[in-house]
């Protein structure tokens, strides 16, 4: 058994003592299957997932229904793809041949926690394991093919992501705001001068006490302190110095957070970060819903949205990045007394589009007012194993849980076929 | 029973009912066509008539027998009983074969020759969903009439007011000490008067003879059960199982502590391998702090541990820490949060609009073990918890803060969290299938899950109330208070509630019959695994790993590495009452809570992180969250308060931000590092360590200000923060530093202090 190079010694344990258990004959097993799909294995990918905190709408913005009595005032307009999305989303219009709209999305949680968690992880929550986010798992995948980085592999923009879980603290979410800056990065008032003597002075005890033998967890201290201050005086961290872009850039994106923010992921993915993933709440429209639409969030969203794509594939980058948008959930079909749609998870959409996936479909169909998925239904399993395919990840991988229990990657997901190219 | 046949009577009744047959339709149709070959499989494991019993624990149980009247009654009544029991449940498992049903649709094509089957099928069908109704009640009505079969008699011997009378029968091998009375209270779960704990006994009370306190106490205390009432009603919903438990240990507690030694050492003499030697007295000193107090030790003291001469100095650092007055607060408020953790994660309740009301948790939690409540009446006032956890309301009980949060829609939540914390056992997998290494299988699990469908969490603002209402199963009566699951194969089952190895309880769901959290709690805190748990869990906090790799994943496909001494210990904590502080006094007193944390090569057989541990030296490990806030508000602090309670909301806000950071939301103690950047660069550089580093105070500004030698203000420094003296070669190279810094002997300072405080050496303990 090889040990991948990113796994830490603590982990690499753990997948020890689950072997030394039962696990053998799955593992085995998946190192079989695992041979074969090696050559599926790309380099240099990277993913940005555009979350929408809150549950977006989506059958006012990708799957609409003009004309039924759940449909909304919006219309639909052509694309540059095989498929109409909302009037307000005219910039994204012009670039939709990029990106794909799973339109038969069903999913059970629809609360905006266990949504949040599902979504982000393909498992329900379960009070005694912590399961993986999508960056994290991402992360804990592609690291060992970039050893050149020296910033984290997963970088949460504003926030309002899913943790490491069982795979340890080593792939947690690194939280950013918008503008770049990072928490505790600099010792307040404290000069390089300073820092360095402190060192000095820190290598001393540290050294000593590894050296009296006083077990592992001295010398991984060691290990972290020696990363973080990498990290503080790595030349890479100027990836995250967003505000140092050109305006006109800047303007392209929107001179919002979530514009700045994808601008960053922008930045993040030429530095080699395999995973980003950028925020944008306010979707939970109980009331008011369309004019918040249509003023607010929709052209925000398509601004910041259309530019990425158009900087990514102006850069190169686009077929080496997947880009995901989606929530924790959607909407009701039906309006509520308050012009709001409430939660809803039984039909909805996603987006997906970039590297490894086929742009310009929509995947599957809604019944004519919305309420049901009419096709194959799609799960947030599904959409996690459609985006590990399309970044050249194994379906076959199998984590190991604190417990010993085998856990496959998307929790064992369907990857959605004409979605991949 | 051939499976080509059922898809095609459910494609044929989805067709004909347009989707709308019943879901159980395809199989009483099939039930009712196969049953004489169907009865020939059915097999009583299946049907949940046999379980294994739990591990046992035969010192326990010996104990626990002296310690209880028995939860099944005298050994005689027990077979009584074991023969009542078989009746019902096969009568049950002949209700549950015939509500089996095959959830499990595949889509069928149906070809056109099929209909004229399928007439006929839907004639047959209705005549038997008609027959099988009629035959339900039939069966339901001679459940009622006949009394060999009612699930009520089968707590008869529990019920039975001569076994709640009789006086406990002290089992042979552990000799009971004398009772203040000889009548058992009857009623559960007294809460203990706050005042009567071993709280009075101080540090004066140890003298040489080493007596647990609590052996003198205790029983006075148990039997002090004036607010109980003398008898309960016939009626009464709750169970009549055992009393408050009597401490019945026998040993002193320098008699469990040579059990721990003698157990240790001989698994090294069987393993061979040497300990470490012992650690010096101030590290030894820094360690009880850390695991009984949550934080490390000031300067003062140390040097007042150090300056102390006697043997019994140690014994003394311990009971004044436990039971002494001046730690009370800062006691409750470590243990409060700890427990806190165990029970709803570091997470809960820590941020703004959380309806967990986490501060009145820890606070209620902290007092319970100050106050030397014992831990089974803890569990079962948690387990048992009903009322609001909002303060200000008349029902206010800050106990629901435990199940509030895990009263989701099927409790499975609770369930699974229940195993964990109070038996040290995994079974959420056991949810849905049966699973090699769950300790419970699916039908065991649900059977414990019947116990809280009663129980409900009505949300408020912020809040939560826990309420218990009839339950009854879907279109069915309370009176068969059964639940549905589903098993790997499709076929939907039903469990009554029943706990592993126990029988059955009457099967009502009504409240006015039966409470099924009281029967629940009686069963947990009466359960071998509960002590077991406990006693893992304990050792785990202060030994750096437990006898089984994950504390609350034991069971047969986690053998303990010392069974022995884990059945030994249970045994002898369940005997002393299930008292905490003396189970913390054990492990604190023991050799192996002695050794230096320094290996040898020698040790390569000690191999603690893949559960072989031998306890050889003391495991190194990082302080939690808890304990590291605590020191570094320590060091910042410029006047040592009386006691040290953190102000809880910005105590809360880093722990919740930090916790996160640390990623482990049980509160499990880690043995290696696994840091996020955002941690580390919350420790170097964070508001925190910047207040702890400040010129103007605490220990930094008490040194820079004193007129010691720069060689004593380096010395003291050290002391505070690694709770040792520099050695020879950090003198010298710091000495260089302070002394070509002259001019700026603040600063210089400040940075010996900030890399001590960043060091491995400050953030494990070791």
């Amino acid at each position: 058994m090889s040990i991948p190079t990113g796994m830490s010694r603590r982990h690499f344990m753990k997948h020890m003592a689950g072997a030394s258990a039962m696990v053998a004959p799955a593992m085995m097993m998946g190192n079989a299957i695992r041979a074969n799909a090696a050559d599926l294995t790309s380099r240099g990918k990277s993913c940005i997932m555009l979350w929408m905190g809150g549950g977006p709408s989506t059958m006012d913005i990708w799957d609409l229904k003009p004309g039924a009595n759940t449909g909304g005032p919006f219309r639909p307009i052509s694309t540059s793809g095989d498929l109409q999305i909302c009037e307000h989303m005219p910039k994204t219009a012009k670039i939709m041949k990029n990106l794909s709209v799973v339109r038969s999305m069903s999913t059970r949680e629809a609360d905006h926690g266990r949504g949040r968690y599902y979504m982000h992880t393909g498992y329900v929550p379960n009070p005694n394991i912590e399961h993986p986010g999508y960056g994290s798992v991402v992360a804990h995948e592609l690291f060992d093919q970039r050893p050149y980085l020296e910033i984290p592999p997963f970088v949460s923009v504003g926030g309002g992501s899913v943790g490491p879980g069982f795979l340890g603290m080593s792939w947690a979410p690194f939280t950013v705001s918008s503008n770049g800056q990072v928490r505790n990065l600099k010792m307040a008032g404290m000069s390089e001068g300073t820092l360095g003597k402190r060192l000095e002075m820190l290598k001393l005890v540290e050294n000593g006490f590894i050296n009296q033998r006083r077990g592992p967890a001295a010398e991984d201290h060691a290990k972290i302190l020696n990363k973080t201050v990498n990290l503080m005086t790595s030349e890479q961290m100027k990836a995250f110095r967003v505000t140092e872009e050109p305006e006109a850039m800047k303007e392209m994106y929107g001179t919002n957070g979530f514009g700045q923010g994808c601008l960053l992921a922008r930045r993040l993915v030429e530095a080699g970060v395999p995973f980003i993933e950028v925020d944008l709440g306010g979707w939970d429209n109980h009331a008011n819903i369309f004019n918040t639409l249509a003023d607010n969030k929709l052209p925000v969203m398509d601004q910041a949205m259309s530019a990425l794509v158009t900087d990514l594939e102006q850069r190169g980058l686009l077929q080496d990045t997947t880009i995901v948008w989606m929530g924790e959930f959607s909407r009701t079909p039906r309006i509520n007394g308050n012009t709001g749609r409430d939660h809803w998870a039984r039909s909805w959409s996603t987006v997906v589009g970039g590297g490894g996936i086929n742009g310009g479909i929509a995947v599957g169909e809604t019944s004519a007012d919305g309420t049901r998925v009419e096709t194959e239904p799609y799960s947030a399993e599904d959409m996690m194993a459609t985006v590990c395919r399309a970044m050249g990840i194994s379906l076959e991988t199998t984590f190991t849980s604190k417990n010993g229990r085998p856990m496959k990657i998307a929790n064992g997901g369907k990857v959605i076929k004409e979605l991949i190219a | 029973m051939t499976d080509r046949k059922e898809p095609l009577i459910d494609s044929l009744l989805d067709e004909l009912f347009q989707q709308k047959s019943p879901p159980d339709l395809t199989a009483r149709i099939l039930a009712q066509l196969h049953s004489p070959t169907d009865s020939a499989q059915v097999t009583p494991s299946q049907n949940g008539a046999a379980h294994p019993a739990p591990i046992s624990a035969p010192i326990y149980t010996a104990a626990l027998q002296a310690t209880h009247p028995p939860v099944d009654g005298p050994a005689s009544e027990i077979k009584a009983s074991e023969i009542d029991i078989t009746e019902p449940v096969a009568s049950r498992s002949e209700l549950a074969r015939r509500r089996t049903i095959w959830a499990r649709r595949r889509q069928w094509i149906i070809s056109g020759g099929m209909s004229i089957a399928l007439m006929a099928l839907v004639a047959f069908g209705a005549w038997v969903i008609r027959g099988n109704q009629l035959e339900q009640e039939r069966l339901a009505r001679e459940d009622a009439a006949n009394p060999l079969v009612t699930p009520a008699h089968v707590e008869s011997p529990i019920n039975d007011k001569k076994a709640n009378d009789d006086p406990v029968k002290p089992s042979q091998n552990v000799p009971s000490p004398p009772l203040a009375s000889n009548s058992q209270p009857p009623a559960v779960a007294p809460l203990m008067p706050a005042n009567t704990g071993p709280v009075n006994t101080g540090p004066a009370n140890t003298g040489p003879a080493n007596t647990g306190p609590a052996n003198t106490d205790k029983p006075q205390i148990a039997a002090n059960n004036t607010t109980q009432p003398s008898q309960p009603e016939a009626a009464d919903p709750r169970p009549q199982i055992i009393a408050e438990p009597i401490p019945t240990l026998a040993k002193n507690d320098a008699q469990v502590v040579t059990e721990i030694n003698d157990a240790l050492a001989a698994a090294w003499k069987d393993a061979g391998v040497k300990p470490t030697g012992d650690a010096t007295p101030e590290e030894w000193c820094r360690r009880v702090y850390l695991r009984l107090l949550g934080r490390i030790p000031s300067v003062e003291e140390i040097k007042h541990f150090a300056s102390q001469r006697g043997r019994d100095r140690d014994e003394k650092l311990v009971n004044e820490i436990l039971y002494g007055e001046q730690h009370r607060d800062e006691l409750a408020q470590y243990w409060g949060s700890r427990l806190a953790n165990t029970l709803i994660g570091r997470a809960a309740g820590m941020s703004d609009g959380s309806d967990v009301n986490r501060a009145a948790f820890e606070r209620y939690l902290g007092e319970s073990v100050t106050t030397g409540k014992s831990y089974d009446a803890l569990a079962r006032e948690l387990l048992t918890a009903a009322g609001s956890n909002q303060p200000s309301a008349a029902d206010y009980n800050p106990a629901v803060n435990f199940l509030g949060s895990l009263l989701d829609q099927d409790a499975t939540l609770a369930t699974a969290k229940t195993c964990q914390v109070f038996l040290g056992r995994q079974a959420q997998c056991s949810q849905c299938h049966n699973h090699p290494w769950d300790a419970f299988d699916q039908r065991q699990y649900w059977q414990l899950n019947a116990f809280f469908r009663q129980s409900h969490a009505e949300k408020g603002k912020e809040s939560f109330r826990v309420v218990d209402k009839d339950y009854a199963p879907p279109g069915d009566k309370p009176e068969e208070g059964f639940v549905y699951f589903e098993r790997n194969n499709g076929v939907v089952d039903v469990a009554y509630p029943q706990f592993p190895g126990a029988p059955p309880i009457p099967p009502s769901g009504r409240i006015s019959d039966v409470n099924r959290r009281d029967y629940l709690a009686q069963y947990v805190t009466h359960s071998d695994m509960f002590a077991e748990a406990t006693v893992n869990r304990m050792w785990q906090h202060f030994f750096g790993v437990g006898f089984t790799p994950l504390v609350d994943d034991m069971g047969k496909h986690n053998p303990p590495s010392h069974p022995e001494l884990l059945s030994q210990l249970s045994g002898d904590f369940a005997a002393s009452g299930f008292d905490l502080k003396r189970l913390m006094r054990w492990m604190a007193l023991s050799d192996a809570f002695q050794l230096s944390s320094q290996t040898s090569p020698d040790q390569v057989a000690d191999q603690p992180y893949v559960g072989r541990p031998l306890f050889t030296h003391y495991y190194s490990r990082q302080m939690e969250a808890e304990q590291l806030y605590q020191s570094l508000e320590m060091v910042a602090q410029s006047r040592r308060a009386p006691a040290l309670i953190a102000d809880p909301a910005a105590r809360h806000q880093w722990l919740g931000q930090f916790a996160r950071e640390m990623g482990d939301d049980e509160g499990s103690v880690e043995h290696a590092l696994e840091g996020s950047y955002a941690q580390s660069l919350e420790m170097m550089n964070g508001r925190l360590m910047e207040k702890a580093t400040r010129l103007d105070s605490g220990v930094l500004k008490s040194v820079i200000n004193s007129n010691m030698s720069p060689s004593e203000k380096i010395d003291h420094l050290f002391l505070a923060a690694l709770a040792r003296k520099p050695n020879g070669r950090e003198r010298k190279a710091i000495g260089q530093i302070l002394t070509a810094r002259q001019d700026e002997m603040p600063a210089a300072l400040q940075d010996v202090w900030w890399a001590l405080l960043n060091s491995n050496e400050f953030l494990l303990d070791h």
